[in-house]
């Protein structure tokens, strides 16, 4: 479990990391979040703290891997949660700070020298892109043979509880990732260049290879689902870390492949061109946020890091925005509650009325004493596989599929000498309490009534 | 061809990009049967909204710029007739321009090389291209 969780993190690490690393190279004319003029990239004072910015980010990088070790401490789900939502927001706001520091700098440079390029107010089009855009992406097509593969899963999975879920994973995924292809035939295109024909390689360029990226993830995506699938089936718990862990790190890498493919062979099209056009947004990122109320996008693209920001000048933006400051935490906080509540669990065993209660978070159970065939005493629970539950170091609660019996409820704490044993015609239950004595009590209370 | 809209300037942004093609119709970087980019998709790429866009292109149809088909979007259509209305409002600019010309005392033949001059500027710009 700790692997898992290392690999998660050191990725995370890892991500915030590399991004900043790029937003520190000319792209578009800016650098770290500051419009600069192309014969100034090369200024040794530009070079300088783009040189501390860079050393500066390795740093909190090694910082924010310190705390990996307390990984292998922290046992309680709940504390994992808390834990890690603290450590993001942590290299969250040091990124964030980092940014706004050297960014501050360089355009303070850029003051001094008034090394002012463009238009701040002009937006420049060029209709033959305009026009030719829908034309440029890779069909749709692309994405029919993953799709098709998602549907066969998900209409073979009819019955059968995992692979109906996977199934429905897969579709789903397809879907996210066709959403993000539209996204990007939508992107907007601007001038660049007073030549029509940089133009259209540069949107071209950008608009090919996203639209490539998305159907090939589309397509990892179904093949994971199915090896998921296979490593459930065979109860191989390495197979199903290597495919999460394997899908996570190949669509991190082809986005990054992809960014920094389009990124260098669209600097390459603007360095040979005569007569690029230059614009300068700083005014609107101010404090490394979009605001800009003359532009009606929504999601604009980010200047450090890839993906999309929202534009704060827009309603939907600004909603979006307060919306997630205040949604995220009150989202991390119901999980750190919801586990904390199954953390300190107790089981617990009833019976009144003929019907035999088990009290438990979430997962609680009533069955009636006429329903139950047998009640017997083992002194293991077999592994087997989760299909909705929780499964800790301490306890697994919920529904599980349990090798030698099949459909079964856990709420067993692990390290026990003995289980109860119910068996009812098309399930099994599990109990145990937190020590040895209670569930020797709760079985002898059975076997009472049950007389 | 290029549009640029000034979002600082006092000019509304749908005059702006009616001037902007009635620019590109003049200098000939748009010939007649040229195809437009279509409301929508014009609007994504500037980032103003989908009203503004319809406006210029309803106001630029008005005058006999372009021709809409429902199934091509716009496009450019054969040069209107420089009359009417046009002429009315050539000959109140111009006498307004003539009027304040000569309240700062230039002369007639300074006044008519700027005019050539211009005239050849816009049609040099589309020989450009």
């Amino acid at each position: 479990m700790p692997i898992i969780l290392i690999t998660v993190f050191i990725t995370i690490a890892g991500v915030f990391y590399a991004s900043l690393q790029m937003a520190a190279n000319p792209r578009n004319n800016v650098i770290l979040n500051t419009t600069l003029p192309r014969e100034v990239h090369k200024d040794p004072r530009v070079l300088e703290i783009v040189k501390g910015f860079k050393k500066a980010n390795f740093l909190v990088f090694l910082a924010s891997l310190v705390p990996t070790p307390l990984l292998f401490f922290i046992r309680q789900p709940s504390l994992m949660i808390l834990f890690l939502s603290v450590w993001i927001a942590a290299i969250f706001l040091a990124s964030n700070w980092l940014v706004n520091k050297y960014s501050g700098r360089l355009s303070a440079l850029k003051r001094e020298n008034e090394w002012f390029v463009g238009n701040t107010r002009t937006i420049t089009v060029d209709l033959e892109v305009t026009k030719a855009k829908s034309m440029m992406a890779v069909s749709k097509l692309w994405f029919l043979p993953s799709l098709a593969a998602a549907l066969v899963f998900l209409l073979l999975g009819f019955g059968e509880q995992v692979n109906l879920f996977l199934g429905a994973a897969a579709v789903l995924g397809v879907m996210v990732y066709y959403f993000l292809y539209i996204l990007t035939t939508r992107e907007r295109a601007r001038a660049y260049s007073e030549d029509t024909e940089i133009n259209m390689a540069v949107t071209r360029t950008s608009i090919r290879y996203w639209s490539i990226c998305w159907a090939a993830l589309a397509a990892v995506h179904v093949f994971d689902m199915i090896i998921m699938l296979i490593a459930i089936r065979n109860n191989n718990e390495m197979l199903s870390i290597i495919g999460v862990v394997s899908m996570v790190l190949v669509s991190l890498a082809a986005i990054f492949l992809t960014h920094g493919k389009i990124r260098s062979s669209q600097e390459r099209l603007l360095a040979g061109s005569q007569s690029s056009i230059c614009v300068d947004e700083d005014y609107y990122w101010r404090g490394g946020f979009y605001n800009n109320p003359n532009d009606s996008r929504v999601l604009v693209d980010k200047r450090i890091g890839i993906g999309q920001t929202v534009n704060l000048g827009t309603r939907t933006g600004k909603l979006v925005y307060y919306g997630s400051i205040i949604g995220l935490p009150v989202i991390l906080l119901a999980l750190f509650l919801v586990f904390l509540s199954l953390d300190s669990a107790n089981f617990e065993l009833t019976i009144t009325d003929n019907q035999v209660e088990i009290h438990a978070p979430i997962y609680g159970y009533e069955v009636p004493l006429s329903d139950i065939q047998s009640v017997s005493l083992v002194d293991t629970v077999p592994g087997g596989s989760r299909t909705n539950g929780a499964a800790t170091s301490k306890y697994r609660l919920g529904n599980f599929s349990i090798k030698g019996y099949g459909r079964s409820k856990l709420y067993v704490y692990d390290n026990q000498p003995q289980y109860i044993v119910l068996e009812l015609p098309d399930l099994y239950i599990f109990f145990s309490a937190r020590t040895p004595e209670q569930t020797q009590e709760y079985y002898e209370l059975l076997v009472d009534n049950l007389e | 061809m290029l549009i640029r809209l000034d979002m600082a300037s006092d000019v509304p942004i749908y005059q702006q990009l009616r001037n902007q093609i009635v620019l590109g119709i003049g200098s000939g970087k748009l010939k007649e049967g040229d195809s437009l980019p279509t409301v929508r998709q014009l609007a994504e790429d500037t980032g103003v909204n989908v009203m503004t866009v319809n406006k210029a292109y309803a106001l630029l149809k008005n005058e006999g710029f372009l021709e809409i088909d429902r199934r091509h979007g716009a496009k450019v259509s054969r040069a209107p007739a420089a009359d009417g209305d046009f002429c009315q409002r050539l000959e109140a600019e111009l006498s307004l321009l003539i009027a304040e010309a000569r309240a700062r005392n230039m002369d007639r033949d300074t006044f008519l090389a700027v005019c050539h001059r211009f005239y050849d500027n816009i049609i040099s710009r589309g020989g450009n291209e």
